[in-house]
């Protein structure tokens, strides 16, 4: 099997603000077209790693590669491969908003022509068009926000450097930022994307680091993580119509823990509730029984983080 | 042809027009000079002996100062500069468009200020050829004494962070610079000083002398001095 284009590498990066650690000895690799989520609780160290990802504030030790292009040495060469949201950059008050994504759009190298095409295509890519002639500083916060992603994303970047770029956004504006990463993934771009909403890294993000106090405490694929912490799902069903024994054989055959715990009562256990469940109520329904009551969880992302973070804290 | 740095240029003039920094930087040197025509009302020969190029000098200095300080320091505090260092452009040309806005709107309120002091310092000698070689000469020095400005200001913000620091510091810069040779005239004392060789100069403009050759070199090379300071202190604190 051949290995993973690495597009991003990071290797025993460390950032230390006087006696503060920002970032403590972090390591990791991107892999062509993956989208990395970034979870952690504030002060964690998200925006930094994302600061000097994208080479706005230099590291104390340690070395990030882009495209296998350390950004130490080549940061004029990645400028133009990068697309940053953060904390860290702004955007003109006093330009509107057509005009701010022209600016960056030219200063990236695209003639007037190109840049306004490509501003263009971010206005209507984000849903701009009612706002393209108001000046920057007289937006509300959520669309200020969006014009933010937009100039992030008007020089087409390979590496998008996200933090917290859904924060202040409206649902729907989110989902079009969201709508927009997948795409870009699915071309082949990475994209490292912070965020404190836990949902979010379920549904785009194809890989996962926790970062605590600047260091990384878990690295993974979300559902993989999900069920590596917080353990299988379980479901309690009361039966009427039939003893819960009989419907013993199917659960054997379906390779479900479970057991007895009344007469018309079960406990199964099971990584993927959510898949057999059709074919347990197809089965008690045929044996001529129905079900009385179902109560259960299934172990979601956010279970997984606050037990890992309740350990950490401890 | 490289022309980020008139792009960056335009965007800056751009902001100087919604914010109406000209009008507020102006605003000093006119009531400086307001205050200076009020209290010698009633002898204008003294006045024209008095008005060395220092005053309007000064007025260019303090009304020039602003754009430079104000700028780094808001472009970083609004993430803007951070912006900028992200595209591929080169800390010269944010520098360079810096310098040529503040350039322009300089020029601008020299303008503005100049006019107002001709019509009050009536013995000037400008007339005829001397008109001609007076307004040449007020220009190209009014140039120098921003560039001078500008990039003592764009040191001073490139260096601190804190727009409060910066602004003491550049303030304090520009009055040692500037303000004891205007006062004292101590000649000898400020020989190299660019400030001072610009003052002087606008003081033998006004008396019908004119530029030499070695002040304009001392001032070329403190302009590139100051040029290049500014690019890399910029460059030491925010890469």
């Amino acid at each position: 099997m051949t290995e993973p284009v690495k597009a991003i590498e990071v290797d025993g990066l460390t950032k230390l603000y006087g006696k503060t650690i920002g970032i403590n000895d972090v390591s990791f690799t991107v892999a062509k077209g993956e989208i990395l989520g970034i979870l952690g609780p504030s002060g964690a160290g998200k925006t930094t790693l994302i600061g000097l990802l994208a080479g706005i504030i230099g590291p104390s030790k340690g070395s990030v590669s882009i495209a296998g292009f350390d950004i130490a040495k080549k940061l004029r060469l990645l400028r133009s491969r990068i697309g940053v949201v953060s904390d860290f950059v702004g955007i003109y008050d006093d330009l509107t908003v057509e005009g701010n994504l022209t600016f960056f759009a030219r200063l990236y190298g695209l003639k007037p022509s190109a840049a306004n095409e490509r501003a263009e295509t971010v206005i209507s890519l984000l849903e701009l068009e009612s706002n393209r002639k108001i000046l920057c500083g007289k937006l509300p916060r959520g669309v200020r926000k969006k014009v933010l992603v937009a100039a992030a994303i008007v020089h087409e970047p390979e590496v998008l450097l996200f933090d917290e770029p859904t924060a202040e956004l409206d649902p729907h504006a989110a989902a079009l930022v969201r709508n927009y990463v997948s795409s870009v993934s699915n071309l082949g771009r990475n994209v490292v994307w912070t965020t404190n909403v836990l949902g979010e890294v379920e549904r785009i993000c194809s890989r996962m680091l926790i970062l605590a106090s600047g260091r990384i405490i878990a690295d993974d694929k979300p559902q993989r993580f999900t069920r590596g912490i917080a353990g299988s799902g379980y479901v309690d069903i009361t039966v009427t119509g039939l003893r819960a024994e009989s419907i013993a054989d199917v659960l054997e055959t379906m390779n479900v823990p479970w057991r007895v715990t009344g007469e018309n009562e079960l406990h199964l256990t099971a990584e993927n509730v959510n898949e057999i469940l059709d074919r347990i109520f197809t089965s008690i329904g045929r044996m001529g029984g129905s079900i009385l009551s179902i109560e259960g969880k299934i172990p979601t992302l956010e279970d997984a983080y606050m037990q890992v973070m309740g350990e950490v804290k401890k | 042809m490289r022309i980020t740095p008139l792009v960056i240029a335009k965007r800056n003039l751009i902001e100087a027009y919604y914010n109406r920094s000209v009008i507020y930087s102006v605003f000093f040197p006119v009531v400086f000079l307001l205050v200076y025509i009020i209290q010698n009302s009633t002898t204008k020969l003294a006045i024209s002996t008095q008005v060395p190029g220092s005053i309007i000098g000064l007025a260019f200095v303090l009304g020039s100062l602003d754009d430079a300080l104000l700028s780094i320091s808001r472009e970083r505090d609004e993430g803007t500069l951070a912006k900028l260092f992200l595209s591929p452009v080169s800390r010269w040309s944010i520098i360079g468009g810096r310098i040529l806005s503040s350039f322009i709107l300089g020029i601008f309120k020299a303008t503005l200020v100049f006019l107002l002091a001709l019509t009050n310092f009536l013995e000037m000698d400008l007339t005829g050829l001397n008109l001609y070689i007076g307004l040449a000469s007020f220009y190209a020095l009014s140039s120098l004494t921003i560039l001078l400005t500008v990039l003592l200001g764009l040191i001073c913000s490139a260096l601190f962070r804190a727009f409060k620091i910066t602004v003491l510091l550049a303030s304090s810069v520009i009055l040692i610079f500037a303000l004891p040779p205007a006062i004292t005239e101590i000649n000898s004392f400020y020989q190299g000083n660019p400030f001072w060789m610009c003052y002087n100069v606008f003081d033998h403009i006004v008396k019908g002398q004119y530029l030499s050759i070695t002040i304009v070199l001392q001032i070329f090379i403190w302009v590139v001095a100051l040029f290049m300071i500014a690019g890399v202190s910029l460059r030491r604190k925010i890469a």
